[in-house]
């Protein structure tokens, strides 16, 4: 991160009042029920003991506070008396410009040097920061005020290690939690959402207090406030599940999170969404779903139906569920998984299942032996809470490890665009293999960028490893430089999967394998708007870790001729048509910008060129299902139209012959779905005829005998899969299809999820 | 007794799985020592995965799959699964074995992420009988079914390169234990 300021050396630094949207009212619950007497001497609404103080006399003074200057927002974290006080004090900086607010780093100082007076508590100490400060030694004085008076504020100092003043924030008392996350629970029609546990009402361990928890009230024991927001949505159910409960996926989840999350935005934010839904496609109890685009934590789910029930035990086991499963919210991984972090966590007892924590699971609880483990060993020793490694990263986490929507689950860093060592020449290359790119010399303004790859082997004796060529499957990166000088990383919106088989050998016989890619969008946006030259390289790591680049692929980007080259252009630019292409076709209302765009190709220009695109992404979008949320809160199944992928799938195909329409590999890809399509219809036979087509269509061009082998062979394997849905459809169960080669099937195949099949 | 079967009834598969008991009287109340042999008999290198992060609930591959029967009824198995927010695979938790070698996928000692089998260390039997221990090892499905939620990225492509060397099996061991008062 570049600092224009350094925000510990800046010495206009005098603080004004605190955000009042930030400063937490007094009588807010539920509040941390270990401190057994309010800040400012209040209660809570809900009879539980308010926070701070009590355990010292006078008042406790943990808590966050809050400075804002006029170039600084500094939220402090004082985390020194209390129960299960961490002797810590952190803070997040931001900068103020305007009316922006910019986050700036983080810091923690883990081992405080505390010393208490009658007047004041301070704590100082060398902190840990996310950027390199010039002051980096941290003292906070903290004014002591009896029982029940309003805190003072405190001062932030930072020194250099030389002992030179650096800036000082006054920092108003903002709140007795450490930090405040806006909690907001929908749930779907026929569930019951968890309230509370009594924990009177199974035995429980020793030191453990009889008293109600809720899920709020478990966040607020670790310092954390969960603040509920808005009213809980209901949603219905509608005929989704064919009268069962409806299976929601993760996709499904996350698409219902980005329409009912009123606060849904892919930006870092203390807000979560969790959704009662009734089943999980995999029979999970609950999840955190949002964990693969680059905005993740923003929510999670917990399953009724596998939760369900009314009794103590139940109910007990519905409060942890919904603390686990918002905790992965807060990057907190399971107990046992804490060494697999970016970087790695130390791990608790017993390789982490010996952890008494909300993040581990009951029925793995397994103490050092001789101790037993077990569920009934769990509860009979759990005393609700977080352990203390977890309540530092939950309190003193760094801002973007912890808060929502920042950092990925389970790593502390972000990934970077381009690694030029990635694409350095190597100095010795043995390894008998060879990547071509190769794509059209010019493309049309805005029309998808589709790159063939191409590996071959150089070793005449042949070669064997991997097939996966497409980026998506991670073992091709893939670099361009645009038109003005910058150089990008193209990286793929979705990692899943393509339709071969793993191993090749490369050898007279087969001398290379060939993908292809759509690489104009990708997870950073559209990457070849500008007109212009572009140079495209990539790499392929193969089976034994050679790192084989292809040569440098140079393309133009034509500027428009006419104003309908133009429009249609505009189109088919931009992130969500970029997205639309790249899925090859969504129904999701997230995208529907970039649906409409496409749309209007179809509508208004379906003359043009370029209409070949939207009519592939529109035809291989029908012949698949598509379950939707809808704005009205009712769950539909858009059903595959074959129809109409087939009328669409047929127009690219016919546009596609000679040197016009899409490339070979996608009309490929676009006819084996045809067919599909074709037996979705009920028409097993026509399939056959489209795959026969699709052979005589790629024997009719100059194609070698090994690659119309393979083509061949894709048709076979399309037929045999068709069959095989068929059969797993009619007889209610999957069985084992014979290859038709003759060899044995086997299952070890990327799962066929994708709808990128390009 | 221990004894491993091929689960589909085809040819032989490349390794076997075996389950021990511990030595010594089994009393009610204490759970049974159980241990887990995979070996290869096959003539080639193989590679196999221990236990991985939700192995044992066959959220993702490998499968281990423990219960524990007595009479007609299941009395302990895995239960549904928490949560499918499995860790990732990496090279470390395969083992490589040559002909005849053989290895404790339970075993933590080792360099990879190896879990045990809670369903056999933490379940008591609570009366005297005869138990049966079963364990379903299953190595077959789609590469996806073997990758981790999160953190998978760094080892994806050296564990794809491994997965070629995992023999596709489903098998199940078998052992009997008498258990008294």
């Amino acid at each position: 991160m570049t600092q224009v300021l350094d925000p510990t050396l800046d010495d206009s630094t005098a603080s004004v009042a605190p955000d009042p949207a930030y400063v937490q009212a007094p009588e807010t619950p539920p509040v941390p029920s270990r401190w057994t007497s309010g800040q400012n001497g209040a209660r809570g609404q809900l009879g539980m003991r308010a926070p701070a103080s009590a355990l010292v006399s006078p008042q406790a003074v943990s808590g966050r506070y809050q400075a804002t200057t006029a170039t600084w927002q500094v939220d402090l974290r004082v985390d020194v008396d209390g129960s299960r006080t961490t002797r810590r004090v952190s803070g997040d900086l931001f900068s103020m410009s305007g009316a922006t607010t910019s986050y700036v780093g983080s810091f923690v100082v883990d081992a405080p040097e505390i010393t208490t007076t009658a007047t004041e508590l301070r704590a100082r100490g060398t902190g840990r920061f996310t950027w390199a400060v010039g002051a980096p030694v941290v003292e906070v004085t903290v004014p002591r005020v009896p029982t029940g008076a309003t805190q003072t504020p405190v001062t932030l100092q930072f020194w250099t290690v030389s002992g030179t003043a650096g800036s000082v924030f006054t920092c108003p008392y903002a709140s007795p939690f450490l930090r405040t996350v806006a909690w907001e629970q929908d749930s779907v029609a026929g569930v019951v959402p968890f309230v509370a546990y009594d924990t009177a009402l199974l035995p429980r361990p020793g030191g453990v207090e009889a008293r109600t928890i809720s899920v709020s009230q478990a966040y607020a024991d670790a310092g954390i406030q969960l603040l509920s927001s808005g009213v809980p949505d209901v949603l219905p159910v509608s005929d989704a599940g064919s009268g069962a409960s409806p299976k929601w996926s993760d996709s499904e989840l996350h698409n219902a999170m980005a329409k009912h999350f009123s606060l849904f935005a892919n930006l870092p934010r203390w807000q979560v969404w969790l959704l009662v839904a009734t089943a999980h496609d995999e029979g999970a109890r609950g999840i955190m779903f949002d964990y693969s685009d680059a905005f993740q934590r923003q929510g999670c789910a917990v399953f009724y139906d596998a939760i369900k029930g009314t009794d103590p035990a139940s109910q007990r086991a519905q409060l942890r569920t919904y603390v686990h499963e918002l905790g992965h919210t807060f990057n907190l991984l399971h107990s046992w998984q804490k060494d697999l972090a970016d970087p790695p966590a130390p791990l608790g007892p017993n390789g982490g299942l010996g952890d008494l924590s909300w993040m581990n699971y009951a029925w793995k609880f397994q103490p050092p032996p001789p101790a037993l483990g077990g569920e009934a060993a769990y509860w009979a020793s759990f005393p609700f809470e977080f352990t203390t490694n977890e309540l530092v990263h939950l309190r003193h986490g760094f801002y973007r490890d912890v808060v929502m929507s920042a950092n990925p689950f389970g790593k502390g860093a972000a990934e970077l665009d381009v690694d030029p060592e990635t694409f350095a020449d190597p100095i010795v290359d043995n390894s008998g293999l060879a990547l071509e790119l190769r794509a059209k010399p010019t493309f049309a303004y805005g029309e998808p960028v589709v790159v063939e790859l191409k590996l071959s082997a150089t070793d005449l004796r042949g070669r064997r490893t991997h097939g996966y060529l497409h980026p998506k499957d991670e073992f091709v990166s893939i670099a361009i430089r645009q038109p003005s000088g910058r150089t990008v990383a193209y990286r793929p919106v979705l990692r899943h999967c393509v339709d071969e088989d793993r191993q090749v050998h490369l050898d007279p016989g087969q001398p290379a394998v060939y993908d292809s890619a759509y690489i104009g969008s990708g997870r950073d946006g559209q990457l070849f708007e500008q007109p212009g030259r572009y140079a495209v390289r990539a790499v392929y790591t193969a089976d034994d870790g050679s790192r084989v680049l292809s040569p440098i692929l140079e393309l133009r980007v034509r500027r428009p001729l006419t104003e309908e080259d133009e429009r249609v252009g505009d189109l088919l630019l931009g992130e969500e048509q970029g997205q639309v292409l790249a899925l090859l076709g969504s129904d999701s209302d997230r995208l529907s910008a970039g649906t409409a765009a496409v749309d209007t190709v179809l509508e208004e220009h379906g003359e043009h060129p370029l209409a070949v695109y939207a009519r592939l992404v529109k035809g291989i979008n029908a012949e698949r299902d598509f379950k939707d949320l809808g704005e009205d809160k009712v769950l539909r199944v858009r059903r595959a139209d074959p129809a109409e992928s087939i009328t669409l799938l047929n127009q690219v195909a016919e546009a596609s012959t000679g040197r016009a329409g899409v490339d070979n590999i996608t009309l490929n890809a676009a006819m084996r779905t045809m067919a599909k399509a074709e037996a979705k219809a009920g028409d097993f036979d026509r399939a056959k005829e489209v795959m026969g087509r699709m052979v005589s269509l790629f024997e009719d061009q100059e194609l070698t005998p090994p690659v119309l082998q393979s083509i061949r062979m894709q048709a076979q394997d399309t037929l045999q899969a068709i069959a095989e849905e068929t059969c797993v459809r009619d007889e209610g169960e999957r069985q084992q299809i014979p290859d038709p080669r003759g060899g044995k099937s086997s299952s070890r195949r990327k799962a066929d999820r994708s709808p990128d099949r390009s | 007794m221990a004894e491993a079967v091929d689960g589909d009834g085809g040819e032989s598969p490349a390794v076997a799985v075996t389950l021990r008991v511990g030595p010594g009287t089994h009393r009610v109340g204490v759970p049974v020592e159980v241990r887990v042999e995979v070996r290869n008999v096959s003539s080639a290198q193989i590679c196999m995965p221990g236990v991985l992060d939700g192995s044992e609930t066959g959220t993702r591959l490998p499968r281990y799959r423990p219960s524990v029967v007595r009479g007609d009824e299941i009395v302990a198995a895995p239960p549904v699964p928490e949560d499918p927010l499995v860790g990732p695979v990496r090279p470390e938790d395969f083992r490589r074995l040559g002909p005849g070698e053989q290895f404790d996928p339970t075993d933590r000692s080792g360099p990879g992420t190896h879990l045990p089998l809670s369903t056999f260390t933490s379940y008591r039997p609570d009366r005297p009988g005869r138990y049966r221990y079963d364990l379903v090892v299953d190595t077959t499905g789609s590469e996806d079914l073997w990758m981790g939620r999160f953190g998978q990225e760094p080892h994806r492509a050296s564990v794809v390169s491994l997965l070629h060397q995992v023999p596709e099996v489903v098998l199940t061991a078998t052992v009997d234990v008498d258990v008294e008062p």
